[in-house]
């Protein structure tokens, strides 16, 4: 704080003739020097200036801190709070990192675990975005113009986007330091997971919560995979290789996954209602 | 909100913005963008310019308002970053080093400014009057405006060694006059 | 704006809105009940948030079970729900920006103008930048109002909105509800419909049971109010008033002091109706 303490003011002629810039440096530089301690004479000069440019100046400044987001506005409808993209990342990491681990500690089972896990990684994206959590408006964004399947549909692609990359990165790890994982068996999951996904997608349109039905997709593979491994009485990675990726079951992961993107596309507006009841 | 008997402080005020509220900014801004604006202007006469430093130096203050430490006046730490927004808009800083060295200088009162508050009518403004204009710059930008000498150097487009020269030149001249 | 001809919804076994039928036009309308009556359940559908069972329903001319008038209709919707959810990370501009980029207002400059202006006729202005979990529970209910502001819907469906206001604040409400769009509003507090409403619907386990003015849900109780010194047992009900006098209603005796009704009074009146 300032040792000093002047009864010397500025007058409103000497603020008068400072703003007009006609002042002598000495007087400027006394002025100046006054006014950053001085509340009053402050508030003087303020009385002197213009409202009008003092406003424009503040409107210039509000537009700068009243900044709406930059991003483009679909992606924010999509994934507007950092919840939602953590939830996504962690689901998306467990499908990633567990199948390594499994390959890492037992080898060829381990690669039937990825088989097991790598269609879940879609599968979590949908009832990701299902969730009544994903929404940060709450009911409000219910009574939206978007909302209903495009919201869900567009949330869940950009979950599976980051998800699908990291899929197939642990694959192509796995294969580059673990073990040979045969390329069509590195591919095989794709079909089955979109076939699982596109079912949860569907629930979501009854009043089936799509979490469950993803818990009893995912199981239900799981059992259909181990059906697989027990039949062929063994783990040998070709005969498995052959039984998944063979056209049985991709054909009907195909099918299933049409008929059930088809069909819920046909009720999107129950999309709309679900949350509510 | 309660309502207090006196008007906020600018203290008070500053850590209100520091909780993100935007009417103590408001109430700031009107309190300081006036002089601020004609301080700023005295030294550069684009009033694009003027505008443009005056708009960052309040952005600084939403943006950051903890970098105000609580010790002197919130106008000198406003008019702090001011200036050296207005420097180095002027003269774009090139080095990594000087940018480093930015917000750290604090505007502390000095023996000189205290002189200069009422200098009109006094002996000193008598003595600083006589001074030549490029003494009184170097005078100005140094004591009143709280510059370093190597900041002050690059204001005024000149070496540090001649803002040194002219400041000791400036007070033996001052000395001289007063005794 | 609205035209709901026995609509009926529900839930398991309970008939939460029992072929309700009501229409209006523009001005406040306001939904007085119980909690349980079915207004939720009832501005829900009003909302394009809930489907009808059966019955009919018009919306601004259009019809909520046919998807592309839904999506008109929300176009020119806002909604207040009952327990808003905010999300407590963001900041009030954050919110309404939010709800504006839902309303697929693409215009950025469009939709920062629009947040000022919501966020200034509730008055949180100062606050806008900071973040929802910090306000109090009338600034967030303020919030809430704000986003279904935006865009200067046409119809407008509130539930409980003073809900957390205090009176000061309520009377503001009332300005910035009378615009020229339909406001269909629920509360179970009467205050707020003699302040806020110019029309009142009274709702009990999901039937409406009276259509009219405020000054006509008191009038259903002319003649049928006094005071005494003492409490009457023959009263339907009685209370102690603040000016020590006991205030009853029922069947006045003979030579009773009658005095004019209130809207409680005539709420009471029905309420008890609904309950022999």
């Amino acid at each position: 704080m300032s040792t000093h303490h002047t009864t010397w003011h500025a007058d409103d002629g000497d603020l008068g003739d400072y703003l007009a810039g006609r002042t002598t440096t000495v007087l400027a530089a006394s002025i100046e020097s006054h006014l950053v301690s001085c509340a009053a004479c402050r508030a003087r000069l303020g009385t002197l200036t213009d409202v009008v440019e003092r406003d424009q100046a503040w409107d210039r400044l509000a537009d700068a801190i009243d900044r709406p987001s930059r991003a483009p506005w679909i992606v924010r409808s999509a994934i507007a709070t950092p919840v939602m993209v953590q939830a996504a990342v962690v689901a998306v990491l467990l499908v990633g990192l567990v199948p390594l681990l499994a390959a890492t500690a037992w080898g060829d089972r381990g690669l039937v675990t990825l088989l097991v896990l790598a269609p879940l990684a879609p599968v979590a994206a949908v009832a990701l975005a299902y969730r009544d959590t994903s929404d940060p408006s709450g009911e409000m964004g219910l009574a939206a113009p978007v909302a209903g399947l495009r919201l869900v549909a567009l949330r869940a692609l950009l979950v599976a986007a980051v998800a699908l990359p990291i899929a197939v990165g642990v694959l192509l790890g796995v294969d580059r330091w673990i073990g040979d994982v045969p390329v069509r068996l590195a591919f095989a999951w794709c079909l089955p997971g979109l076939a699982l996904a596109a079912l949860v997608l569907l629930a979501g349109t009854t009043r089936l919560d799509p979490t469950y039905v993803a818990v009893a997709a995912s199981t239900g593979w799981a059992f259909l995979i181990g059906a697989i491994v027990v039949a062929e009485r063994s783990v040998r990675l070709d005969l498995f290789t052959d039984a998944v990726a063979g056209p049985a079951v991709q054909g009907v992961a195909l099918a299933v996954a049409a008929a059930a993107v088809t069909i819920t596309v046909v009720r999107r507006d129950a999309v709309a209602y679900r949350r509510t009841t | 909100m309660t309502v207090d008997q006196d008007p906020p402080s600018d203290r008070e005020l500053l850590a209100e913005v520091a909780r993100r509220d935007r009417g103590a900014l408001h109430e700031l801004f009107v309190r300081h963008q006036p002089w601020l604006a004609a301080r700023v202007r005295q030294r550069c006469p684009d009033p694009a310019i003027v505008a443009e430093v005056v708009n960052d130096t309040f952005l600084v203050v939403w943006d950051k308002p903890g970098s105000y430490h609580g010790d002197g006046e919130v106008a000198a730490w406003l008019w702090g970053i001011a200036i050296r927004t207005l420097l180095h808009r002027l003269r774009p800083r090139k080095s990594v080093l000087e940018r480093l060295g930015q917000l750290r200088h604090e505007h502390a009162p000095s023996a000189e400014e205290a002189v200069l508050l009422s200098v009109e009518h006094s002996d000193v403004g008598l003595a600083l009057r006589r001074l030549s204009p490029e003494l009184l710059a170097v005078v100005q930008a140094t004591v009143l405006d709280g510059l370093s000498t190597r900041e002050a150097a690059a204001l005024l487009g000149i070496p540090s060694g001649t803002v040194k020269s002219r400041m000791s030149r400036a007070r033996a001249e001052l000395r001289e006059a007063l005794l | 704006m609205i035209e709901a001809t026995d609509l009926t919804k529900t839930f398991g076994r309970t008939r939460a809105v029992d072929e309700v039928t009501l229409s209006t036009g523009p001005g406040v309308i306001g939904l007085l009940g119980p909690n349980g009556a079915g207004k939720t359940t009832l501005l829900r559908m009003a909302a394009t948030v809930l489907a009808p069972d059966s019955g009919e329903l018009r919306l601004l001319g259009l019809d909520p079970t046919r998807a592309p008038e839904r999506v008109e209709i929300r176009r020119r919707l806002g909604y207040l729900p009952q327990s808003p959810g905010l999300y407590p990370g963001f900041t009030p501009y954050d919110m309404v920006d939010y709800v504006a980029v839902l309303k697929e207002h693409t215009d950025r400059a469009w939709r920062q103008q629009e947040a000022r202006r919501v966020l200034e006729a509730v008055e949180l202005s100062d606050v806008m930048h900071k973040k929802i979990r910090s306000l109090s529970g009338g600034m967030k209910q303020r919030v809430a109002l704000a986003c279904a502001m935006v865009g200067d819907p046409d119809l407008l469906v509130l539930d409980e909105p003073a809900n957390g206001l205090d009176p000061d604040q309520r009377l503001r409400l009332r300005s910035l509800l009378s615009t020229s769009a339909t406001v269909l509003m629920s509360t179970h507090n009467i205050s707020e419909v003699s302040a806020l409403c110019q029309r009142v619907y009274v709702m009990f386990d999901g039937r409406i049971t009276f259509t009219g003015s405020p000054a006509d849900l008191a009038g259903l109780a002319v003649g049928r109010v006094w005071e005494d010194e003492r409490q009457d047992p023959d009263a339907i009900r009685s209370w102690l008033t603040s000016t020590g006098t006991y205030r009853h209603l029922g069947h006045p005796p003979n030579g009773a002091q009658v005095v004019d009704p209130t809207l409680d009074d005539g709420y009471l009146l029905l309420a008890r109706k609904e309950h022999t």
